[in-house]
């Protein structure tokens, strides 16, 4: 025994005499620093080796003591075998294969791979099956493969154990030394021999075909074992090396599996392993259980299974709790192969199964779950369910629940009992349960397993019933308080009179009032439920209702905003709202004409009148071909551009301004192509702000708009219709996923495939079967819709995201139902025509959109026809252009690889959950009258992308970006003249079409299921009300209620479209205004600053400060302006600032602020790019004096931060940065 | 395959810890945690109750000696009956390199009681159970 300093041992004595662990750790953390001390002196040299114990001591005791490391690598370069050995021991403890030290420590086992002492050369050896990595294989592969002729058997077997580290890590690697394996199965030492079965494990679990030549080897080794020819040292207990037994025998079970020739080579030695057993011994039943696995394993013999049989009683019948554990193991083996075995022994399984002991309970129920068929499934689950109620363990449970679920799908004996069962599942399994398992029971009851509607209203009633009563429960699951909302909000109807829609509405507003912390998204689920119960409810909504929904029209949550603020809306029509929310009709079908032939007259008269016509993807490929660049190309232009701003210039030419300055290249689609109209010049100038500024966004809702949309813009809008689709896929809606084959209730679909049917939409109403055939031909031709694509992870994190953005970036051999992703994701990488001709071809499916629309022309009077189209021909000028500029902008994110990045997070569904964006919910109640709303542009989709998670309130309640450009600052008229002039169309719209543009509104946006199945509101919704209100007699449109709004933003914009003449103008490029900063304060003050430069030495500076926490905040502002710089603060409509000190007024909790900044002039002496304003806030929250000064920096030169990814990542800005950049880059867009 | 090993007091304090995965998986903090956490579910346990458990995914076999808990967690491919027999191999054998081992010892020679683990275990696998072999490369290093 070595000799220990004092100072080692009173450590060691402190610590065993710790009482707690708080103690222990202090006495660690005291260690920590004294080792950092001593480590230092010079004498340390001498007690190293006491040293690495003393730091191995602190990282097990949960301290680390990183700057030791280089300690513990140096002392593996000591002479004196004990110090190397402990050297290399601390140093395989505290390193990892990646470690930056190991490079040091490479040259060291090198050199002792190569010593003389075979000791050294085992300590090395057993430092490289620790941590040797990838990269450093072959810095020491040929040393270890020598030592594998070395004459010491210590040495043989911890190369071959290096060797088996290199094949699991790297099988490359070791490729050419495979057979070192095989023949370590002939080597004369045991230890060598039983070494090597490990690699050949691996090897024959990849490749059991490969390895059966050596199973007579095997078959003699192991006779020679149990025949005790072995060394005697090598016993056990009595035993013959039994683990070399085990290990043999799990070899045997791999590759006589499926193999009779190869499993009648085994039969014998198996047999007289068994018998030769001791079963005296705990370890002679370990080997008879590995016996008996293997016999369960390899192609069957009966003789050996009775035998088998036999000795699993033995295990189960024993007193022994651990026997008995393996015993309900291995007869869940044996059932695998004969279930009769299992019935001999039912009592003690049902023994077993009653035990207090939950690992034997547990292990119980897993062999139940093998024993189980349709017989005996209710007892099986009950059983299961019981457990689940008693357990805590999250990884118990979502093992059961997965259990029960696969059970209850498979042998459901009664539809009452899977939905029994089911509520139970939701009741305890809570947010552990997945989420198809939700959508595929909405779906039972949606579509009615029976096919008699008598019989599926019954399970409807049943269902609904029995949600009626479990909801109000405290602490229930989200997931029933979802899938029960929803049955309550479709089928509640069929309780009545029993239970009066009344009775039912009062119980969700209730369970509205609670908090939900799982998912975000029950509360949506309940207020649509309310909303479609309202719209039946002949007395309308009662008053505390409509209060209740009211208060949540200001809820941070968008989703839930948007539901609320529907719901506002619809209340206001009754009858309106009964047409848009038809009871039971969550499975109808909708028929649609693909042609379009309804546009054919309209295009027409757009071509004539000067419009380009729509050129198809070959013709565009010819046409713009030499203007093609690379990708490479691309992204060297979209990096930071120093050069001094161009002038905005007024056009000559009839010309798209983006085309003459736009640094990046611009994809020439189409749409611009028809943008270039004399017309639509000025109008670009007009509405190129307009088109991504939310308030005048209104009531257009993305997906509803295509209809009246100009053929000429069509591709470009339909990318709209995809990626709004996509959003709405993580918002609670239905997923109809097909489940697992075999599935009783996951076979059949609810509905007939429509081909029809828009892309975005069309998995909603495609068999559940159906869909993954969908997704392959689509996502072949590059036409997957998005919403299917999307659909497998409903909840998939941003580093998975990330991680899916590598993937797809990377394009090698993708799932195909991701293909949509990676288009996504392609045409950031395509040249630039190429991803034109992706654009096209995406949107060109995405056109089917229009179908809905092309119904409703052929079927309505002349007169609505008459109405539609003036829609169209009044707002296509604008949209136009809209488009136009759109397609720039989307160039700009396309071809800028960082943002291509955030567009393909886009595609993923966690990200743009929040279906069409706050902008479209908040500006809703104010402004409803926009035309260019119902064209659904592309920006507006950009801008619901982009602000997709972003609480809607910040729009709602302030001048957010947008109103930079219909409140110019004096002294920059020039740039907004045109914007101020912006939406001239609004008020000539007559109020038929206002309505039916807030219906196509609502009823698109209207429910949790909008995009997915079963749901009368969603897809069927909207059709249903698109034809309702093209088809009513106009003077019944004309009284449905004109949301206009009466005052607003709108109103600055229309007062001076009358007093100011339009100015013919371009606007300047989007690159040219930046998102300079933004930071979030942990009261939860949010502030974005946004610079704009005006081209004339003028910057503008906009911070906008927003209040995301939970109480209400007194701000104040000082602003730090560098010395030489001139400012003005302020400028129509936001606050002038005297002194510098500007006070906000009291930010209520979602409420925001403005202020605008004028730097008139930047000193000639400062190199701009480095100029920075500060501001300091200071924070007080309720009055408290709770203060805090926060120094923001504003580089006004600094490009936008989304446009560099690493800047905006996950771990700087925290998860809930993540709808902050999509907000960024629409208030990017809104400068421009 | 074994994926740790750790001697843990009944007090949750670990007295030796041996992991099989990369050491990234999981920090040292929460090693730490986690080594307290699975003590404290078997000592939940009752003598009666089987040597047993899953946690996280791994089936854990746990034996008790005096105040020290042996625990090996494993994949399910593991003989869970022989990684019980492993556990008291061990201990066999630790008992047999210092004379009646007790908690003192393994403290005060923690590079000895990693050896002789070393020695039985690599890469997650069982290479050696004969004692006269585990301990001879350690009976080497305290003569030199």
């Amino acid at each position: 025994m070595s000799s220990h300093s004092r100072e080692f041992m009173d450590l060691v004595r402190a610590i065993g005499d710790c009482k707690s662990k708080q103690e222990e750790d202090n006495i660690i953390l005291k260690e920590v620093v004294t080792l950092r001390q001593r480590l230092t002196e010079r004498d340390s040299q001498q007690k190293m080796r006491e040293m690495c114990m003393r730091m191995m001591y602190c990282e097990m005791l949960g301290h680390r003591v990183e700057f030791g490391y280089i300690h513990a690598v140096n002392m593996t370069q000591r002479t004196s075998l004990s110090e190397k050995r402990t050297g290399y021991l601390s140093a395989s403890l505290f390193l990892d294969s990646d470690s930056e030290l190991l490079i040091l420590l490479v040259n060291t086992i090198q050199r002792d791979l190569k010593s003389q002492n075979p000791w050294e050369i085992c300590a090395a050896l057993s430092a490289v099956t620790r941590l040797i990595g990838i990269d450093t294989i072959p810095a020491v592969l040929k040393l270890v493969k020598d030592c594998m002729s070395h004459k010491e058997a210590h040495v043989r077997k911890k190369a071959i154990m290096a060797l088996h580290r290199f094949l699991e890590i790297s099988p490359s690697a070791v490729e050419d030394c495979i057979d070192v394996f095989k023949r370590s199965l002939s080597d004369r030492d045991p230890s060598v021999m039983g070494a090597g079965l490990c690699g050949l494990l691996d090897l024959a679990k990849k490749n059991p075909a490969g390895y059966t030549s050596i199973v007579p080897s095997l078959v003699v080794i192991l006779k020679q074992i149990v025949e005790h020819r072995l060394p005697r040292d090598y016993d056990y207990h009595r035993m013959p090396a039994p683990w070399l037994q085990t290990k043999i025998l799990k070899l045997l079970a791999v590759l006589g599996h499926a193999n009779q020739k190869v499993s009648e080579e085994m039969y014998e030695v198996l047999r007289e392993t068994m018998a030769r057993a001791d079963l005296k011994t705990t370890i002679g039943y370990a080997v008879i259980f590995e016996c008996i696995k293997t016999i369960t394993k390899i192609y069957p013999q009966p003789q050996l299974l009775a035998l088998a049989a036999e000795n699993t009683s033995l295990f189960i019948s024993s007193e022994n709790r651990n026997l008995r554990y393996i015993g309900v193991d291995a007869l869940s083996a044996i059932v695998q192969v004969n279930m009769d075995y299992a019935k001999q022994h039912q009592m003690v399984v049902i023994e077993c199964l009653e035990d207090n002991d939950i690992t034997l309970k547990y292990k119980t129920l897993d062999l139940l779950f093998r024993m189980t068929n349709s017989a005996n499934v209710e007892v099986v689950v009950s059983r299961m369910t019981n457990f689940l109620k008693a357990t805590s363990d999250d990884f118990l449970i979502k093992d059961l629940v997965s259990k029960i679920i696969a059970l209850a799908e498979k042998y459901a004996p009664s539809n009452e009992w899977y939905i029994q069962t089911m509520n139970t599942v939701f009741e305890q399994g809570g947010d552990l349960v997945p989420a198809e398992v939700a959508h595929n029971l909405m779906r039972l009851v949606a579509e009615g397993p029976s096919g008699s509607e008598e019989q599926d209203n019954e399970l409807r009633r049943y269902a609904t019933k029995s949600y009626f009563k479990l909801l109000p429960k405290q602490n229930t699951s989200d997931r029933l308080i979802q899938v029960g909302s929803w049955s309550l909000g479709e089928y509640a109807y069929l309780l009545s009179p029993e239970i009066t829609l009344n009775a039912v509405v009062d119980m969700m507003c209730d369970l509205l009032q609670r908090n939900y912390y799982q998912d975000r998204n029950t509360k949506s689920y309940i207020v649509s439920a309310i909303t479609k119960l309202v719209s039946q409810m002949s007395e309308g909504c009662p008053e505390s209702t409509r209060a209740l929904i009211e208060s949540y029209t200001r809820a941070r949550d968008p989703g839930l905003q948007q539901r609320s603020l529907e719901l506002m809306q619809l209340m206001k029509s009754p009858e309106f709202m009964r047409r848009v929310l038809p009871v039971d009709a969550s499975c109808e079908d909708i028929e649609v004409e693909e042609g379009l032939p309804f546009l054919d007259s309209f295009v027409q008269a757009a071509v004539i009148s000067g419009a380009s016509k729509y050129m198809s993807e070959a013709e565009r490929r010819r046409a713009f071909g030499t203007h093609e660049k690379t990708a490479v190309q691309q992204h060297a232009e979209s990096k930071l551009r120093f050069d001094a701003y161009e002038k905005p210039q007024v056009p000559s030419a009839p010309r798209l301004p983006s085309a003459t300055t736009v640094t990046q290249p611009v994809q020439q689609s189409p749409v611009m192509q028809a943008a270039e109209t004399p017309q639509s010049v000025d109008m670009n100038a007009l509405f190129a702000g307009l088109s991504s500024q939310s308030s005048v966004q209104s009531l257009q809702a993305a997906p509803a708009a295509p209809p009246s949309q100009p053929p000429s813009s069509t591709p470009m809008m339909n990318l709209d219709l995809s990626l709004s689709g996509e959003e709405k896929q993580s918002e609670p809606a239905l997923n109809l996923l097909g489940r697992k084959d075999g599935g009783k209730w996951g076979s059949g679909g609810y509905s007939k495939a429509n081909p029809a049917m828009a892309p975005s939409f069309a998995p909603s109403s495609t068999p559940a079967n159906d869909i993954a055939n969908r997704l392959h031909s689509i996502s072949a031709s590059a036409t997957l819709p998005p919403a299917a694509a999307v659909r497998k992870e409903p909840a998939v994190d941003t580093h998975k995201q990330q991680l899916a953005a590598s993937i797809f970036g990377g394009l090698t051999e993708d799932p195909a139902p991701r293909g949509e992703n990676r288009s996504e994701n392609m045409l950031s990488d395509l040249p630039d025509t190429s991803k034109d001709a992706e654009i096209a071809r995406r949107l060109q499916r995405e056109g089917s959109d229009f179908l809905r629309m092309s119904e409703i022309m052929k079927e309505a009077p002349p007169q609505a026809k008459n109405e539609l189209l003036d829609i169209f021909s009044s707002g296509s000028k604008p949209e136009v252009v809209n488009a136009g500029k759109q397609t720039q902008a989307l160039d700009n994110i396309f071809s800028t690889p960082s943002v291509s990045k955030e567009v393909d997070l886009l595609s993923m569904p966690a990200q743009s959950s929040d279906l069409l964006g706050p902008d479209l919910i908040s500006t809703a109640p104010t402004s409803h009258v926009d035309a260019t709303s119902i064209y659904g542009d592309v920006s507006q989709t950009l801008s619901s992308i982009y602000s997709s998670n972003q609480p809607a309130s910040i729009y709602a309640a302030s001048p957010p970006v947008a109103d930079l450009l219909s409140g110019p600052p004096p002294s920059k008229p020039s740039m907004f003249d045109g914007l101020s002039t912006q939406p001239s169309v609004a008020p000539s719209l007559p109020a038929a079409n206002q309505t039916s543009s807030s219906s196509i509104y609502s009823s698109n946006l209207m429910g949790p299921p909008t995009t997915t199945a079963p749901s009368s509101s969603g897809l069927f919704g909207q059709m249903t009300l698109a034809e309702s209100s093209t088809r009513a007699p106009a003077k019944e449109i004309n009284k449905a209620p004109s949301n206009a709004p009466q005052s607003g933003p709108f109103d600055d914009i229309l007062v001076s479209k009358a007093s100011q003449p339009k100015v013919k103008t371009t606007m300047g490029l989007p690159s040219d205004s930046y998102l300079s900063s933004i930071h979030r304060s942990s009261s939860g003050l949010e502030v974005k600053a946004i610079s704009k430069s005006t081209g004339d030495n003028h910057v503008l500076l906009l911070t906008h400060f927003c209040n995301l926490g939970d109480e209400d905040l007194n701000v104040d502002v000082a602003y730090l302006i560098p010395s030489g710089l001139h400012c003005s603060y302020g400028g129509d409509p936001y606050p002038a600032i005297t002194g510098d000190v500007a006070t906000l007024p009291m930010l209520k909790y979602g409420a925001a602020a403005s202020h605008l900044i004028t730097v008139m002039e930047t000193p000639k002496t400062a190199d701009p790019k480095n100029l920075e304003i500060g501001f300091k806030l200071k924070i007080s929250k309720n009055g408290v004096p709770e203060e805090e000064i926060v120094q923001v920096p504003i580089n006004l030169f600094s490009y936008a931060l989304f446009l560099q990814p690493k800047v905006m990542s996950e771990q700087e800005f925290g998860a809930s940065w993540a709808p902050h950049r999509f907000l960024l880059v629409k208030s990017w867009a809104g400068l421009t | 395959m074994i994926k740790f090993l750790i001697v843990v007091n009944k007090q949750g304090q670990t007295r030796l810890a041996r992991y099989y995965e990369e050491r990234r998986d999981l920090t040292v903090e929460e090693r730490s945690a986690q080594e307290a956490d699975i003590v404290r579910r078997c000592l939940m346990r009752g003598e009666q109750q089987c040597s047993f458990l899953e946690y996280k995914g791994y089936n854990i076999a746990y034996r008790r000696y005096a105040s020290l808990f042996f625990i090996v967690g494993a994949d399910e491919d593991e003989n869970e009956l022989a990684i019980l027999e492993l556990i008291h191999a061990l201990v066999e054998t630790l008992d047999r390199f210092f004379e009646n081992v007790c908690e003192l010892d393994i403290m005060s020679q923690l590079d000895k009681a990693h050896f002789i683990v070393d020695e039985m275990i690599l890469n997650g696998c069982v290479v050696e159970t004969n004692k006269n072999i585990i301990l001879e490369p350690i009976n080497v290093l305290d003569k030199s």
